[in-house]
C-alpha cells in the first residue's frame, strides 16, 4: 500500500516556490543553449514523453489504485488516433488533433476500465492485459487506421503550427516540452481538486469511500479515461515527435512494463517521481553501457556489455526496491530544507 | 468435423504446455505470495544451460542434474538476498522485483553461454499418430504424458509429505506458520527450486519444440492468462485452464479469424480470461479473497 | 546519519549522468579500425549491430561478415589509401535502441565523415529514415526496407539494396510457375503465405494479392502472431487446404517452429519455399530433420569457396582478427550477407572517389557513390566476388538495381544452391511502387527529385 501523497504544503515560504520555478524553467532552457541534437532527440525528447506517460499511469495506478499492464496499448491508440484526425479531417491543426486522439484513448480507457467495477486487486491486470494484446492487433490489422499502408506503419506528417516549423530537433525538444507543461500542470490541478482526493480514497479503501458518498464505480471509470487521455497524447507524441512512426509492436508489454518501473522507481502517487523515474530508466542503460565501455576500455564484445547491462539493471531494480520503496521523488524530498512543517506519515 | 476435432485436440494439448508453465507460477505463488515473472527467463536460462551442457558431451542425466543444482542454488540467493529484504511489500513491488530477476536470468543466460539458436533433441519423435482416425502429435502426447507425471508427484508431495504439509500451512498463514516453528526461509527456498524443476522440464519440452532460443521466455505470456483462469492458487485449477485456452484459442483463430481476420491468437487467450474473471472473479478454483476492513 | 546517504547517492548519480551527459557528443563506443590514420582522416561507418536478443543469430552473422570485410579492405591499404573505421552500438534490434544509437554514432570521434548507416531492422529503418535524410546520411536497407524506398527521386537517402520485398516474392512466384511448366500453368493453382506478423511479413500481402489477379492463383494469406512460438492452427489450416506451394516470410524463431509444425501436420518440407529472412542455417538446423528439403531464395550463396572469402580468410581470420565468436560460422549465409553489404558499401566509397577525390568522403558523397554503383561481371571477378553479388546497377530512381534471386535447398546440415538467377518481374512492379512513394511524398510535403535531370 503506498502512503498518502501530502500535497505542497501551503506554508511553504514564497521565496522557496519561486526560486524553485526559475530554476525549472533554467533547466528546461539549458538545452538549447547546449544545442546537441543527440540530447534533444535521444535524451530529452523521450524522457519528457515517458514522464507524460507516468504522469498517466501514475493517475490510474498511484493515486486511483488501479493496477494496468496495458499503458503502451493506450498510447498506440493516441498514436494512430492522432494521425488519422490530422489526415482525415482537412484543415484541423495538430494540437486539437493530438486533443482528439487523447478523447480517442480516454473512451477506449473507460471501456478496458468497466471491468475494474467488479474485478479487483492483481486479477485487474487481465482486462489491461487485454487491452494491451487486442489493440496491436487491432491496429495492424485494419488497413484503414494506417492509411492502407502496406506495412501498416504510420508515418508522422511535418510538424506545423500555425505554419511554424518544429522539425529541428531542438523543435521537437520545444513543441514536446510545451504540451508535457501544458498537460501536467492541467493534471495538477486535477490531482488537488476534490476528483484526485476521491481517487486516492477509492484507492487506500473503496469501503469507507463509499459510505462517505464517493461512487467507487464512477471514480475509477473517470479515473482511467483522465489516464487514458494523458496516455493517449503521450502515444501521440512518442510518433510525431519522437520516432517519426509507430508499429504497433513498438508499444508493447515491455514498454508498459517500462511505464510501470517509471513509477514505482519514480515514486507512486508524485508528480516529479514520474520525470525523476522516466529520467532513471531512459539513461540507466545509457550510462550502464558507456561505463562499461570506459572501464573495459572497449575490450569486450558489444553482446558481452548489453548482457552485462542487462544483468546490472535488473539488480539495480532490485536494490532500489528494497532500499527506496517510494522512489526516487521520497529520495529528492529529503534533500529539500527542512522548513516545511513536520508530517505525519501513516504507514 | 474430422478438423474441428484435430484443432480441438491439438488446441488442449498445446494448452497442457502453457499448463506446465503455469505451475511454476503457483508453486512460487502459493509459498510466498509472490507472481514470480522471472519464470520465463528461468526457463529460458535452465533450457540454454541444458542444451549447452549436452552439446558439450556431457550425459543427459548429469546436465539435467547440474542444471537443477544451478537452479537450487539461485534459489537460496534469490530467497537471501530478494525476498527477505523484500518481505510484507506490496504485492506490486515483489512483481518488479521478479521482473527485475527476469532481466537478471536472461542477461546471465546469454552470457554464460551466447545467444546462438539451438536444437534440442529428447529423442521423442514428432511424427502425427492417427488415433481414430485423428491425425495427432506424438510429441504433444508424450509432453502431455509427461506434464500429467509432474502434477501427480507434485500433488503427492504436497498432500502427503510433511514438507507439503509445511508448504500448504505457509500459503494459507505464513505468520501462523512462523509461530509454529515452519522454517519459512527454507520452505521458500524449496518452492522456488520446485518451480526451477518446473521450469527445467517445461523448458526442455518448448525447447524440444520450438528450439532453445531467446523467445523461450515469452512463452511465459501464454501462461498468464491459464493462471488468471485457473486461479493463482490451484495446480488442478491451471490445468483444466491451460486445456480450455489452448484448445479455444486455437479453435478461435481458425473459426472466428476467418470471420474477423487472423492473428486472434495473441489477444483471445486474454479476453478470454477477462471474460471468465467477470464471472468468476478469482479464477475457475482460486481461494475467494476475504476482505477485512 | 542516515539523512547524508541519499544526499550523496543522489549526488554521485547526478555527477556521473552529467559526465555522461557531456561527454555525449565526443565518445560513443570506440571507434576501431584507423588506429595508424590521423584523427578525422578516415571513412566511418557506425555501426547500430544486435548481437543480443531474440535476433542474435543474425545480427551477430551480418555484422561479422560485415566488419571482417572491412577488415580485409584496410589490410589492403584502405580505399584508395584512405582507411575505414567503425564504431558498434548494440540496438537489440529494438528501435528506441536502434534511434538512440543512431544519434550516438553518426558522427565519429575523431572528426572522421560517415559513410552509411547499415541497422539491418526494418523498424530502425522507418525510424532513422527522416533524420538519415536530414542528417545527409543514407541509409542502407540491403534485401528489405521499404519497397517504396526503391523509388530514389523520393527517397534520396535511402537504398533497399539488391533485393526488396516485392521482387523477392515476384521471384519466387516465378520460380514456382518454371516448376509448373510456365507461369500460364500458375492458374487454377493454390499458394499459401505464411507470414510474420509485423510490418515485414504484411509488406507483400498486396502485391501478392496483385500478382493472383495476374496469373490467376488463388493466394492464402495466413498470419503468424510474433514470435512465432506456436503455429499449430496455422499448419492445420494450411494442412487442411492443402495449398502447392507454401511460401514462408518469417523471421527469427518462426522459422524452425515452422519447420517442425509442418512435419508435425505432415506438409512435405520441399513444398515450402523461405524468403531471404527465412533462408539461413540458423533458420533450418533448429528444425532438426525436419527442415530437409526446405527449399529458400538467397542474393547470395553461403560456403567459403569465394576468392573473397579466401582472402578474409587469409588476412583477417587466420591473423586472429575474425569478428565472428564461432569461427564455424564463417561462410554461412548472415556472414556472407554481411560481407557482401561490406563490398556493396566500400564500392560505393570507392566510385564516390572516382568523382570527389580520393580522400574520406561525406555522406552527401557516398550517397552519389551509392546511387552510381555499376557492378558488372569484370568488376565482381576483380572483387573476388563472382557468385557471391550479383551484377548491380543503380540510379536516381532505381536504388535496388538487382532484384534477382537464387534457389537453396537444404540437405540436413547445408545449403546447396539449385537454381541459376530467377529475375522479378520488376517492370510489374514498377507502377506499384511510384505509386506509394508518390503518396509518401504527399503525406511527407516532399517534391519529388526529377531523374531525368541528373
Amino acid at each position: 500500500m503506498a502512503t498518502i501523497p501530502y500535497p505542497a504544503a501551503s506554508g511553504t515560504a514564497r521565496l522557496s516556490l519561486t526560486s524553485f520555478w526559475i530554476a525549472l524553467l533554467a533547466v528546461a532552457m539549458a538545452p538549447f543553449v547546449i544545442g546537441s541534437d543527440y540530447l534533444f532527440s535521444a535524451i530529452l525528447v523521450p524522457v519528457l514523453i515517458l514522464s507524460l506517460a507516468g504522469l498517466g499511469l501514475n493517475i490510474l495506478t498511484g493515486y486511483a489504485g488501479q493496477l494496468s499492464l496495458g499503458s503502451a496499448a493506450f498510447m498506440a491508440i493516441g498514436a494512430f488516433a492522432t494521425y488519422n484526425l490530422y489526415l482525415r479531417i482537412p484543415g484541423l491543426p495538430l494540437l486539437f488533433a493530438m486533443a482528439g486522439g487523447g478523447l480517442v484513448a480516454a473512451i477506449f480507457g473507460l471501456v478496458f476500465g468497466l471491468p475494474s467495477l467488479r474485478v479487483k486487486g492483481f486479477y485487474l491486470i487481465a482486462s489491461t492485459l487485454a487491452a494491451q494484446f487486442l489493440v496491436p492487433w487491432l491496429l495492424s490489422q485494419y488497413d484503414w487506421f494506417s492509411n492502407d499502408n502496406a506495412s501498416g506503419v504510420i508515418t508522422a506528417p511535418p510538424l506545423l503550427i500555425t505554419g511554424v516549423s518544429f522539425d529541428s530537433p531542438a523543435g521537437r525538444y520545444a513543441f514536446t516540452l510545451g504540451v508535457v507543461a501544458i498537460v501536467t500542470i492541467l493534471a495538477r490541478n486535477l490531482i488537488a481538486s476534490p476528483s484526485g482526493r476521491a481517487w486516492m480514497a477509492v484507492r487506500d479503501m473503496d469501503l469507507a469511500a463509499a459510505a462517505l458518498g464517493i461512487s467507487p464505480g464512477r471514480t475509477k471509470l473517470f479515473a482511467f479515461a483522465v489516464s487514458s487521455f494523458i496516455l493517449g497524447v503521450a502515444g501521440a507524441l512518442w510518433a510525431f515527435t519522437y520516432l517519426g512512426t509507430v508499429e504497433p509492436a513498438g508499444l508493447d508489454l515491455d514498454r508498459s512494463f517500462q511505464i510501470l518501473f517509471i513509477i514505482i522507481i519514480g515514486g507512486m502517487g508524485s508528480l516529479s517521481g514520474n520525470f525523476l523515474g522516466a529520467a532513471f530508466i531512459v539513461l540507466l542503460p545509457i550510462l550502464l553501457s558507456r561505463a562499461g565501455a570506459i572501464l573495459t576500455g572497449g575490450d569486450l564484445g558489444s553482446d558481452v556489455l548489453e548482457n552485462l547491462n542487462k544483468v546490472a539493471f535488473g539488480a539495480l531494480i532490485i536494490l532500489f526496491l528494497i532500499k527506496e520503496p517510494d522512489g526516487l521523488a521520497r529520495l529528492v524530498g529529503r534533500l529539500r530544507p527542512t522548513n516545511k512543517p513536520i508530517q505525519q506519515e501513516p504507514n | 468435423m474430422q478438423f474441428f476435432l484435430e484443432v480441438l485436440i491439438g488446441g488442449a494439448l498445446a494448452g497442457i504446455m502453457y499448463a506446465l508453465v503455469a505451475i511454476g507460477f503457483v508453486l512460487i505463488y502459493r509459498a510466498s505470495g509472490v507472481f514470480n515473472f522471472a519464470q520465463g527467463s528461468m526457463i529460458l536460462f535452465a533450457a540454454l544451460t541444458f542444451v549447452n551442457l549436452v552439446e558439450r558431451g556431457v550425459p543427459f542425466w548429469i546436465a539435467f542434474a547440474v542444471t537443477l543444482a544451478i537452479l537450487v542454488a539461485s534459489a537460496f540467493a534469490i530467497e537471501r538476498l530478494v525476498l527477505r529484504p523484500l518481505a510484507n511489500r506490496s504485492v506490486i513491488t515483489l512483481f518488479l522485483a521478479t521482473l527485475g530477476l527476469s532481466y537478471m536470468f536472461e542477461g546471465s543466460a546469454q552470457l554464460l553461454w551466447g545467444s546462438q539458436v539451438h536444437a534440442l533433441e529428447l529423442g521423442i519423435s514428432d511424427e502425427p499418430l492417427a488415433i481414430a482416425g485423428l491425425s495427432v502429435s506424438s510429441f504433444d502426447l508424450v509432453a502431455t504424458g509427461i506434464a500429467g507425471t509432474l502434477v501427480i508427484i507434485l500433488a503427492l508431495l504436497t498432500g502427503r509429505t510433511s514438507l507439503g504439509l509445511s508448504l500448504r500451512a505457509v500459503a494459507a498463514d505464513p505468520l501462523a506458520a512462523l509461530s509454529i516453528g515452519i522454517r519459512l526461509d527454507r520452505v521458500t527456498v524449496i518452492a522456488w527450486s520446485l518451480a526451477g524443476f518446473v521450469a527445467l522440464v517445461a523448458g526442455l519440452l518448448w525447447g524440444a519444440r520450438s528450439g532453445v532460443q531467446f523467445s523461450l521466455a515469452l512463452i511465459v505470456l501464454k501462461a498468464l492468462p491459464v493462471l488468471i483462469i485457473g486461479g493463482f492458487t490451484s495446480i488442478e485449477g491451471v490445468i483444466v485452464a491451460g486445456l480450455l485456452v489452448g484448445a479455444s484459442e486455437k479453435l478461435a483463430e481458425i473459426y472466428l479469424g476467418a470471420i474477423i481476420g487472423s492473428g486472434i491468437e495473441n489477444w483471445f487467450a486474454y479476453v478470454l480470461a477477462l471474460l471468465f474473471l467477470m464471472v468468476r472473479p478469482t479464477g475457475l478454483f482460486g481461494q475467494p479473497a476475504l476482505a477485512r476492513i | 546519519m542516515r539523512n547524508h546517504r541519499p544526499r550523496l547517492l543522489i549526488a554521485a548519480l547526478g555527477a556521473v549522468a552529467l559526465t555522461a551527459l557531456g561527454g555525449c557528443n565526443h565518445k560513443p563506443a570506440a571507434q576501431e579500425g584507423a588506429a595508424t590514420a590521423a584523427p578525422g582522416k578516415s571513412q566511418y561507418f557506425p555501426l547500430q549491430s544486435y548481437r543480443v536478443g531474440p535476433y542474435a543469430a543474425g545480427g551477430s552473422g551480418f555484422f561479422g561478415g560485415f566488419i571482417d570485410y572491412i577488415q580485409l579492405v584496410n589490410a589492403n591499404g584502405g580505399v584508395n589509401g584512405v582507411p575505414l573505421s567503425w564504431a558498434e552500438c548494440e540496438t537489440e534490434y529494438d528501435v528506441e535502441k536502434g534511434v538512440e544509437c543512431y544519434e550516438r554514432l553518426k558522427k565519429s570521434l575523431d572528426g572522421s565523415p560517415t559513410a552509411a548507416t547499415n541497422p539491418l531492422s526494418v523498424g530502425i529503418a522507418y525510424a532513422t529514415l527522416d533524420r538519415s535524410t536530414a542528417d545527409k546520411i543514407p541509409l542502407i536497407t540491403i534485401n528489405h526496407g521499404r519497397t517504396d524506398s526503391t523509388d530514389g527521386s523520393v527517397f534520396p537517402y535511402v537504398f533497399p539494396l539488391q533485393l526488396n520485398p516485392y521482387s523477392e516474392v515476384s521471384a519466387i512466384l516465378h520460380y514456382i510457375g518454371s516448376k509448373a511448366g510456365g507461369l500460364d500453368k500458375l492458374r487454377g493453382k493454390h499458394i499459401a503465405v505464411l507470414y510474420h506478423g509485423s510490418p515485414y511479413g504484411k509488406e507483400t500481402n498486396g502485391v501478392i494479392d496483385t500478382l493472383a489477379a495476374k496469373y490467376g492463383f488463388i493466394a492464402d494469406e495466413i498470419e503468424v502472431p510474433h514470435p512465432g512460438n506456436e503455429q499449430q492452427s496455422q499448419w492445420l489450416k494450411i494442412k487442411q487446404s492443402n495449398p502447392d506451394w507454401v511460401i514462408l516470410r518469417g523471421w527469427g524463431v518462426m522459422n524452425p517452429v515452422a519447420l517442425k509444425t509442418a512435419r508435425k501436420v505432415g506438409y512435405p518440407a520441399d513444398h515450402i519455399i523461405g524468403n531471404i529472412w527465412s533462408n539461413s542455417e540458423e533458420d533450418a538446423a533448429p528444425a532438426g530433420d525436419a527442415a530437409k528439403g526446405f527449399i529458400s531464395i538467397t542474393t547470395h550463396p553461403s560456403g567459403t569457396s569465394f576468392p573473397v572469402l579466401q582472402q578474409i580468410k587469409a588476412a583477417v581470420i587466420d591473423k586472429g582478427k575474425g569478428n565472428l565468436s564461432d569461427p564455424k560460422r564463417f561462410g554461412t549465409v548472415y556472414y556472407n550477407l554481411g560481407v557482401v553489404n561490406g563490398i556493396l558499401n566500400v564500392e560505393a566509397v570507392r566510385v564516390a572517389q572516382a568523382k570527389y577525390g580520393k580522400r574520406p568522403l561525406t555522406g552527401e558523397e557516398v550517397r552519389w557513390g551509392f546511387e552510381h554503383l555499376d557492378i558488372d561481371a569484370a568488376r565482381l571477378k576483380a572483387l573476388g566476388a563472382v557468385g557471391l553479388v550479383q551484377p548491380l546497377k543503380l540510379s536516381c530512381s532505381d536504388h535496388e538495381g538487382g532484384g534477382a534471386v537464387r534457389f537453396q535447398q537444404w540437405d540436413g546440415a547445408k545449403w546447396n544452391v539449385i537454381s541459376d538467377w530467377v529475375q522479378a518481374d520488376r517492370q510489374l512492379l514498377r507502377p506499384i511502387i511510384e505509386a506509394s512513394a508518390k503518396q509518401y511524398a504527399r503525406e511527407k510535403g516532399i517534391t519529388p527529385r526529377d531523374c531525368s535531370k541528373e
